[in-house]
């Protein structure tokens, strides 16, 4: 029988689907979730932005040399 | 707004999930918490034999890697590709064999939220739809690869 319960009694009712009853894995990524949104909110108000790599681009050239066929 | 409330989803669910293996997978071998609760399902049988095998064990390298890949944000691509066979057999398993609704929930979430991750960072992956494709083996260059760094 599904259930929606929730309580803050360190046991995970397995019948449960609310989302705040979380197993230690879960609570773990929620918690690793949060707290990455706030660094990365800190992060970006107080650290200069620095530059990301996007995806290696083959020019045509590149991509013909030591092709196979 | 909405490029933030997108932009900071992604950031959570890369975190969420990267978290979720990297502990996970660590558990298994440090055992700081006990192992989840394994119930009595055909899923059940398939982890037992996972385990007898060592795929298992191989499993959890693999989710200490691709987890710390999505929490330190280095190698992101790659880490959801090597946690990717993980993700599906967690889903496929529990998804449609476990009793527990929980278990369904959770692990159809972790399952929704690495298709995310996997859209989010999907112009490293647009390269792999060429429909006509010549090889270029790595042993004519391996400087591509560090080059590819």
């Amino acid at each position: 029988m599904i259930t929606f319960n929730f309580a803050i009694d360190g046991v995970v009712d397995m019948m449960s689907i609310n989302p705040l009853e979380m197993s230690n894995f879960e609570a773990t990524g929620a918690i690793f979730g949060v707290a990455g949104v706030i660094l990365t909110l800190l992060w970006n108000h107080y650290v200069a932005p620095r530059k990301q790599q996007l995806p290696h681009v083959f020019i045509a050239q590149e991509t013909e040399e030591d092709a196979l066929d | 707004m909405w490029r933030a409330i997108e932009k900071y989803g992604v950031v959570f669910v890369r975190f969420y999930l990267g978290g979720f293996n990297l502990i996970g997978g660590l558990d298994y071998f440090i055992r700081f918490w006990p192992q989840p609760h394994i119930a009595q399902s055909t899923g059940n049988d398939y982890v037992m034999i996972s385990m007898q095998l060592g795929l298992f064990q191989f499993a959890k390298v693999l989710e200490i890697l691709g987890g710390a890949s999505l929490v330190f944000n280095r190698f992101v691509p790659l880490g959801l590709v090597i946690l990717m066979p993980v993700t599906v057999n967690i889903f496929l398993i529990n998804a449609f064999w476990s009793p527990f609704p929980h278990i369904i929930y959770s692990t159809t979430r972790n399952f929704v939220f690495h298709v995310i991750l996997l859209a989010a960072y999907a112009n490293y992956y647009y390269p792999m739809l060429k429909f006509r494709t010549a090889p270029q083996p790595v042993w004519r260059d391996p400087s591509r690869i560090w080059k590819s760094f």
